[in-house]
């Protein structure tokens, strides 16, 4: 079965130093390294505020010239679980899927600029807010042979840990 | 039993027909016309590589019939002729021959002028292979992607062996066959091992096998898009094996384009797989090694054999009963609209041999297009594609070498025979005398007869022709340079539109969070870049209003939003923009400019202070990408120590605009709003209706204006409490039009539609903007310099009595004639009740002119005046209310 919802997630953003950012612990949130000076905090929408905490921790402690910034209204969060999920991936992206769990690989969904998260046995599509529409009906489209079914939105906590570091995560 | 419509009438489909089979069974001879003289073309290749079959299938032109299965309720026709393609009067055309020599149309209908432009529509219905139907409609084809470790491109023993090597090393392989793997071959040795191979590959997980599916061609990469049925699909594949085989040679002597000369392979497929005879009575040209098991499919399904035309090393393998014609050539074939004769020259002699068909093997040339694309390291050729003719066995260990990475040295292919006369392009009709005529002219080259006489530029990308053209060229004395291979591109092989176009019908909107809500309340939404957004809301003069009299709210999320942060944040906006930044208090904001080095300006927006915290910049929506590139570019290059975050996509903002803006946001805050806590130019944090919002006090509309910058998801809530507020204040959405409007009574410009490619701040009008005080900043050299040269045109405004107003683009004139500029923008102004526009005009004398007239493209004349300063509210009063 392939079924796809919409997650709600938090995202903050840590724009600093290559050094200060691989210092940035955190121990209920996914560490995705999107680029050398910018990684991105993710975890469950209902922690949103705790990881704005961590992130000013870390910039009054680590890299005071560094930039923290919520971008959780930003992006549009979409999971497609179930065995053909690669499958699902191979039809929106012209990028291999990365190897090893979890993994990032960034680059054009469907013509979108977009981020997918292979982790906790599924693929998550972040792409922009206002293209979020169009990412699902593209995956619609192109999936709808796979019995694709939709599912409802719910919180999508990540299982804490970090993807890549110094930007070797970033794959196009 | 199932039939398709050809023509109107029904044709019979028996298991495993293609479209060409059932036609011929049913005695459909003539398949298509030709290219120039349409002259009859019947069967002749039967593998998918000449042009001849080339039928409209269901509304698809050109396809190619002998290589489609044929289905039950398909529509297959000829392209039409007068009175019909079995009659067509236009071949009579051939009996001005003498006067459309190749190349014609650069020599001929060029004087009197206008005779090519009256000729053309003429030649290009006369020639072609059909019209392009414009009533079908749009396809959407969809994409796949696959990252195999090998591709292999031919489901032959080849290509097969090939496949199965690789995926018993765990390789994941993806193997395309053009057809259906198996179904084309006759029964035989050869089948056997395919179908066998097939099977084994089909069951091993690491396998998968694409049938009906053309590659395209090869890309860097190497990058392969293959057309199948369900999709196309690019593959990236690690390597690339291409075991594409080869096709027979293509028969080159007069006469050799009649329906009933045949390719072997492709009067064997005919008779050993689908049970037709080509003919009754055959002359065969037996030259290779296989054609002689053509000659006995031929013989045991029938077929009467007059004669083998053989090479003498072969004569011993004629069957016993048919005459053998030792070291012969079949030199001409004659008939009315068929064969009925060939001749023969061997033995210094010429004989004609009265027959119905002719079957030709007189040699393999390899399938190399797509091989001559890419060859290298990660694209190889193995099996008949480097060594036509190899033995089974030797052909499948090529293709497990090739598995391994391991390259099979090309045999040595002779060229064929210098053709004399014929057809040697099927698909354009060029004849061996055109070849000879271009060569004369000068073009004494392969890829340059190729571009001149378009002999391989056809639908079968010179699959047949292109050894002829070699042949050719090498006989008539051109060295290794000129003969070698012309340049390979993609397409290999025809390929519809909607494949080359697959994945990409799907516009792209961008959607602020309030779209749904614009459309809602009745927003006619228009691009802008991007973006989707309200132009109206049914009634744009009463937006226009509301902001003038009351209060009005337009979404202006699409602006571009970012934060610049950082020690060097000052020292780095400081060189990037014109103004002055260091003297920005906290709370301030500034408008500004981004100039590139040549000075000239390429967007616009605000700079915030927000002290500790850094900038916050705002920027135009259409904008935004390009000025964020040009800020980490420039951010990069002088090493300076700034974060810069996006935060369009997260941050959305309205623009409360009106006299009552205030009285309406006062209900919804209870933080300090009045012009003396949060004058203009200034911005503040703000909380309205719950939501925390940065709110800048903004004049483009040249009312009092707060712009709300909040979080994107609150923009719903926050939208709805607006409106649910400002119920009793006439409180209306406003979209794009009443905005442009707005703006331009103010004067105020928007970059790209007012701006040109060289505007410079001062022909703006915007000096102000431009601090050359400054130390540096990127553009101050090319504008000390420019400020040194007369201004030659500049953005000004003017004015026209309305109500009529001419359109944005009109001319302008001066009194005298002279052409002196456009208008950018132009509207009637309700307010001032008469026209009021932007224009680049040109100065005279060094001065400007004080009237203009505008031409615009409707052919009416506006009589306008020059005016200074902004049209509305000149000295800003009502803004910084």
């Amino acid at each position: 079965m392939l079924e796809i919802r919409s997650r709600e997630v938090a995202i903050v953003a840590c724009h600093g130093g290559a050094a200060a950012l691989d210092r940035l612990a955190s121990t209920d949130a996914l560490r995705l390294r999107i680029a050398p000076d910018e990684l991105w905090l993710v975890a469950g929408r209902s922690n949103r505020q705790g990881l704005l905490d961590q992130a000013e921790r870390w910039r009054a402690t680590t890299d005071g010239n560094a930039l923290v910034v919520d971008q959780t209204d930003g992006w549009t969060v979409l999971t497609v679980a179930g065995d053909e999920r690669l499958e699902v991936f191979g039809r929106l992206s012209v990028a291999p899927p990365p190897a090893g769990r979890p993994a990032l690989s960034q680059g054009a969904l469907a013509g979108v600029p977009g981020k997918v998260l292979f982790a906790d046995g599924a693929a998550h599509y972040f792409v922009p807010a206002p293209v979020g529409h169009h990412l699902e009906a593209r995956i619609r489209d192109t999936s709808h042979d796979l019995g694709l079914q939709f599912a409802p939105a719910t919180e999508y906590r990540p299982t804490a840990g970090a993807v890549g570091g110094n930007g070797t995560a970033v794959t196009r | 039993m199932p039939n398709f419509d050809f023509e109107g009438r029904p044709i019979p489909i028996e298991a495993g027909d293609s479209i060409a089979a059932a036609l011929y069974r049913a005695g459909v001879r003539v398949f298509s016309r030709s290219f120039k003289y349409r002259r009859r073309r019947g069967l002749y290749c039967v593998t998918g590589d000449c042009p001849n079959c080339l039928m409209t299938v269901d509304g698809e032109p050109a396809v190619r019939t002998c290589a489609t299965k044929a289905r039950a309720g398909q529509r297959v026709a000829r392209r039409p002729a007068w009175p019909s393609p079995d009659f067509d009067l236009m071949a009579g055309i051939r009996l001005f021959k003498r006067f459309l020599p190749v190349g014609f149309y650069y020599k001929m209908f060029h004087r009197p002028k206008g005779t090519w432009d009256r000729i053309e529509g003429f030649i290009r219905r006369m020639a072609g292979i059909g019209p392009v139907p414009l009533d079908l409609a749009p396809a959407k084809r969809e994409r796949r992607t696959h990252h195999p470790d090998l591709l292999v491109v031919g489901g032959g023993a080849t290509g097969l062996a090939a496949a199965t090597e690789a995926a018993g090393a765990g390789q994941s392989v993806l193997l395309v066959e053009e057809g259906t793997i198996g179904d084309q071959i006759a029964a035989g040795p050869v089948r056997d091992a395919v179908l066998q191979l097939a099977a084994a590959l089909r069951s091993r997980p690491e396998a998968t096998i694409l049938e009906e599916a053309l590659a395209i061609g090869v890309y860097e990469g190497p990058m392969v898009p293959v057309a199948a049925s369900d999709a196309l699909h690019l593959v990236f594949p690690k390597r690339v094996v291409v075991a594409t085989g080869a096709v027979e040679e293509h028969a080159v002597f007069d006469g050799s384009d009649l329906p009933g000369v045949w390719l072997g392979r492709g009067a064997a497929r005919l008779a050993g797989v689908h049970r037709v005879l080509p003919g009754k009575r055959l002359v065969v040209a037996a030259g290779t090694p296989e054609s002689f098991d053509h000659l006995a499919t031929l013989r045991s399904a029938g077929a009467e054999i007059v004669a083998a035309v053989v090479p003498a090393a072969m004569k011993d393998r004629v069957p016993p009963g048919i005459r053998a014609i030792v070291d012969g050539r079949v030199t001409a074939a004659t008939g009315r609209g068929a064969v009925a004769e060939v001749t023969v020259e061997g033995g210094g002699r010429l004989e004609r041999l009265a027959c119905d068909g002719v079957v030709l093997s007189l040699g393999l040339v390899p399938r190399a297009s797509l091989l001559r694309q890419a060859e290298g390291d990660r694209v190889i050729g193995a099996g008949d594609v480097t060594t036509p003719g190899a033995p089974l066995a030797a052909a499948m260990a090529a293709g497990r070498a090739a598995a391994r990475g391991e390259k099979t040295p090309p045999a040595p292919t002779a060229l064929p025979r210098p053709c004399q006369s014929g057809f040697v392009c099927l698909c354009e009709d060029v004849e061996a005398g055109d070849l000879k005529q271009a060569w004369t002219e000068g073009f004494q080259s392969t890829e340059l007869l190729k571009r001149y006489s378009t002999v391989t530029m056809g639908p079968c990308q010179g699959s047949l022709c292109h050894a002829h053209l070699r042949s050719f060229v090498k006989d008539q004395g051109g060295d290794e340079l000129r003969t070698r291979p012309t340049t390979a591109r993609p397409p290999a092989r025809p390929v519809r539109l909607e494949d080359v176009a697959a994945g990409a019908r799907y516009p792209l909107e961008y959607h602020t969070a309030l779209h749904d809500r614009q459309i809602a309340m009745g927003a006619v939404m228009e691009w802008a870049g991007a973006w989707k957004r309200a132009d109206h809301f049914g009634d744009p003069v009463a937006e226009y209003w509301a902001v003038r009299r009351d209060v009005s709210v337009m979404d202006v999320s699409t602006l571009g939003k970012y934060r610049v942060a950082g020690p060097d944040a000052v020292e780095f906006l400081e060189r990037l923009y014109p103004c002055h930044v260091a003297n920005l208090a906290p709370g301030r904001s500034r408008y500004a400019v981004m100039l590139n080095e040549a000075g000239y300006l390429f967007d616009d927006g605000l700079i915030c202070s927000l002290g500790p915290d850094g900038f916050y910049l705002t920027l135009t929506s259409g904008g935004a990408d390009a000025a964020e590139s040009w800020l980490r570019d420039w951010a990069e290059t002088w090493n300076l120590r700034v974060q810069i975050a996006n935060q369009s996509l997260s941050l959305g903002a309205l623009n409360v605009a009106g006299p009552k803006a205030r009285d309406l946001l006062a209900r919804l805050t209870s933080d300090p709003i009045d012009g003396e806590s949060f004058p203009y130019s200034q911005h503040r944090w703000i909380t309205v209706a719950g939501v925390r919002c940065l709110v800048l006090r903004v004049g483009f509309t040249g009312e009092l204006s707060y712009e709300l910058h909040h979080p994107r998801l609150e923009g719903p809530k926050l939208w709805d409490a607006l409106f649910e507020a400002g119920r009793d204040l006439g409180i209306r959405p406003h979209g794009l039009g009443a905005l442009r409007l707005l703006r331009l009574e103010k004067g105020h410009i928007i970059v790209n539609q007012d701006t040109d490619y060289d505007s410079t701040p001062a022909k703006l009008g915007l000096d102000w903007v431009v601090k050359l005080e400054k130390p540096t900043f990127v553009g101050r050299t090319a504008l000390e310099r420019i400020g040194q040269i007369p201004r030659e045109k500049g953005l000004l405004s003017l004015t026209f009595a309305g109500p009529d107003t001419p359109a944005d683009g009109a001319q302008l004139v001066g009194v005298d004639g002279t052409h002196l500029g456009y208008l950018t923008s132009s509207r009637f102004s309700p307010i001032l009740g008469h026209g009021v526009a932007l224009g680049w005009v040109r100065a005279t004398g060094g001065r400007w002119p004080d009237r203009v007239m505008a031409h615009d493209g409707a052919g009416r004349r506006f009589e306008g005046t020059v005016v200074h300063g902004p049209f509305y509210d000149p000295k800003g009063d009502r803004l910084r209310a």
